[in-house]
């Protein structure tokens, strides 16, 4: 098994005993036996946040996706502890792999991971399987990730693997983060014929 | 059926009745026209001989309505002869190209005595009202 | 808890609301510094010309920087010498015409244009008509769009019309045909010009609008305050910005920081020619021709500096180079450095101690040191020169 795979297996067992403090794939489980500083205090936060939950049910739902996380929360995630001990300095999709039947995957990927608030898959795909990554115009360090280097296109999704509703999460958010000006792109060359600036004063001149 | 290109694919006789006038593209309750020269007995869904320019009947989000005119081919087919189909010799009167068409006249005269009328009637049923 | 997700919702509305409202009324506030009379004729100068290209420098791998453009792939030949070098030599033109400045011209006002008038024809639709020429082959500035009013009369659009039509029926790459919110709002502007996107914002500035437009200016002028308090100058070294940056200082008199960086990096020949720039732009009666002619005799252009660098590949590293030409890559300047720093420190210093400098400690510190790490150079160049017996000419 991949470590990654194994890591959020291991995550995912330790959910279904422990609280959900280890929710975020993996980074909980194994932070916990190293205790880094700042882990610790993501651990602690995230204890917080769910705590309403976890009292009201003894046992929290590991594919329990209702919880809305803000941006801000993801964002101070990306620069954590945690997130690097999950996936180090990998992209949050080179270690996911596709799941299917035969030789070759199906050309498109699957359309969702989460149907009525739940991960209705046993392979979510790298975006759904971890709720602390969202998808947001203001989140750049997660968009740059899925930027191609070579020709500034967002990444296909064959690629990637993300299902097809993150995929299109994604380029909405890549559109939008252009246009604000959070991501920067190779605007195209323009030539500018300067007599059609100045081309008029220089006939009066002349 | 498909678009053809603005130059145009149509056949012709060299000495047959040419026309500019609309062709209605879009699809069902979104008109959008375009403004081509063609054969005068022809279909209008036949290929064209040339387009000349295109008219969004529909105004846009800046409440105006939006046409395109290749000037100098208008002029060039007019030059050559070519006839006028009514709708298209009202909008090139509005442009300015051609003097105003008589039946926009008559529109906007009609349209005029259509607003003086329903004030009229607003008025009356006001001070009927109050009264 | 229904209440509160309503309630939530509706103030999410509103921000909303705003945002659109802001989109479509204020694009960025005006900056304060404006060209109050027409900076065109004293731009488009061939002096000014020469000197803006020159302070701009020549760097081809910034140049030629990769880009994420759809095509980037490269292509290897066999060539000769000779083939190689013209090539060199079509690099360097293609170089300098990536570095084309943007025109500096007056803001355009709105004129009302009335062709003809018709009351006859009142109420003759609901909504006015536009109409847009588009006969092949025609240059977007030239090209005519006329309004035909529901009053009747026919007239020319205005500015902002002609752009949307020009952008609707012939579209240029890379502009939105609304505002982008980048220069919508104002903090998000000022975001981008905390972060140091100055070459983005620009670059975007020049797709989105024409130069005659007062956003082009005020957005313009906004980061080059900016850039002036930052003084990051060297984001723009070398891009097609530079050159109308410090213009724009020159016009406002503000050139002392970027005077400031440019001595700290040992370009006295580039500061000279701001310095004689701001001479120029503000009829100051100084004559500083003469020294740029001695320098210019020194210092060769940026594109012949870069054809040079080029060339280098040309020398094949078993070929003996001189002892001299050692020693100057050695120390990184010439006898000919040496002379036209002297000429260039000289003309710095006049202007230092004239009325115009306005930063003068800051300044004369910065040539102080230059000039201690130039003696020290100098006295080394000599003491290797001596040490291998070379001829002082």
């Amino acid at each position: 098994m991949l470590p990654i795979a194994r890591g959020i297996y291991g995550g995912l067992v330790n959910i279904t005993r422990n609280s959900r403090g280890a929710i975020h794939t993996a980074s909980g489980f194994r932070c916990k036996a190293e205790t880094s500083t700042s882990t610790d205090e993501k651990d602690a936060e995230s204890t917080e946040v769910d705590g309403d939950d976890s009292s009201s049910s003894s046992a929290p739902d590991a594919k329990d996706r209702s919880k809305i996380i803000p941006v801000e929360t993801s964002m101070r995630y990306l620069k954590s502890a945690a997130y690097k001990q999950t996936y180090g300095e990998d992209f949050v999709w080179t270690q996911y792999r596709r799941n299917h039947k035969g030789m070759y995957a199906p050309r498109k990927t699957r359309k969702t991971c989460i149907r009525q608030n739940r991960i209705t898959t046993g392979n979510p795909c790298p975006i759904c399987r971890d709720e602390y990554l969202v998808l947001d115009y203001r989140n750049t360090e997660l968009l740059e990730q899925f930027i191609s280097p070579h020709n500034g296109d967002v990444l296909s999704y064959s690629k990637t693997g993300l299902c097809q509703k993150s995929h299109l999460r994604l380029r909405v958010a890549v559109q939008q983060a252009r246009d604000s000006g959070y991501l920067t792109y190779d605007v195209p060359f323009r030539e500018y014929d300067y007599s059609e600036y100045y081309g008029q004063q220089q006939k009066q001149k002349a | 059926m498909s678009l053809s290109p603005a130059s145009g694919i149509g056949r012709f006789y060299a000495r047959s009745a040419k026309i500019i006038r609309f062709v209605r593209l879009g699809c069902t309750n979104r008109p959008f026209y375009h403004i081509v020269v063609m054969e005068r007995r022809k279909n209008q869904h036949q290929p064209v001989i040339e387009q000349v320019g295109s008219f969004d009947p529909l105004p846009n989000d800046f409440n105006e309505r939006l046409v395109a005119l290749n000037t100098e081919r208008i002029r060039y087919w007019l030059g050559k002869g070519a006839h006028l189909s009514t709708p298209a010799a009202e909008l090139l009167g509005i442009a300015g190209l051609l003097p105003i068409h008589p039946r926009t006249y008559m529109t906007a005269w009609r349209n005029r005595r259509a607003a003086a009328e329903a004030e009229a009637t607003s008025e009356k049923a006001e001070s009927s009202s109050t009264a | 808890m229904h209440l509160l997700k309503h309630l939530r919702q509706l103030n999410g509305l509103q921000g909303l609301r705003q945002a659109i409202r802001q989109v479509s009324s204020a694009p960025t506030k005006p900056s304060a510094l404006q060209y109050e009379r027409d900076p065109q004729p004293l731009f488009t100068d061939a002096e000014t010309q020469r000197l803006l290209q020159s302070m701009t420098q020549l760097n081809l791998d910034r140049v030629y920087r990769k880009r994420t453009v759809p095509d980037n792939s490269s292509e290897i030949k066999f060539m000769t010498n000779e083939q190689l070098d013209s090539e060199f030599q079509d690099m360097v033109v293609r170089a300098q015409h990536m570095l084309q400045m943007p025109p500096i011209v007056e803001i355009k006002k709105d004129v009302e244009r009335v062709i003809d008038k018709d009351p006859a024809l009142k109420d003759f639709a609901n909504t006015k008509y536009v109409f847009t020429d588009i006969t092949f082959g025609r240059r977007q500035s030239e090209r005519k769009v006329f309004v035909r009013e529901t009053d009747g009369t026919l007239e020319h659009a205005t500015l902002d019309t002609t752009k949307r039509m020009n952008q609707l029926y012939f579209p240029l790459e890379g502009r939105q045909s609304y505002t982008p919110r980048m220069f919508a709002l104002e903090e998000l502007l000022s975001k981008c010009l905390t972060e140091h996107k100055y070459e983005f914002i620009l670059d975007r500035l020049l797709v989105q609008y024409e130069p005659y437009e007062a956003e082009f200016h005020n957005i313009s002028a906004r980061v080059f305050e900016h850039l002036n308090e930052s003084k990051q100058f060297d984001l723009l070294r070398s891009t097609r910005h530079f050159g109308p940056m410090a213009f724009f200082y020159a016009w406002h008199r503000c050139i002392d920081d970027l005077l400031y960086d440019m001595i700290r990096r040992d370009y006295l020949h580039n500061a000279v020619e701001l310095i004689a720039l701001s001479y120029k732009v503000h009829n100051i009666p100084v004559e500083y021709e003469a020294t740029l002619t001695e320098l210019d005799k020194l210092h060769p252009t940026p594109a012949q500096t870069a054809l040079a660098e080029l060339r280098s590949v040309f020398r094949r590293p078993e070929d003996k180079q001189g002892i001299e030409q050692e020693i100057n890559t050695a120390i990184g300047k010439t006898d000919q450095d040496f002379a036209a720093d002297e000429i260039s420190l000289k003309f710095i210093e006049q202007y230092i101690a004239s009325e115009h400098s306005l930063k003068k400690v800051q300044l004369e510190l910065a040539v102080q040191t230059l000039k201690e790490v130039n003696r020290e150079k100098l006295l080394l160049f000599q003491g290797l020169k001596k040490a291998h017996g070379v001829q002082t000419s």
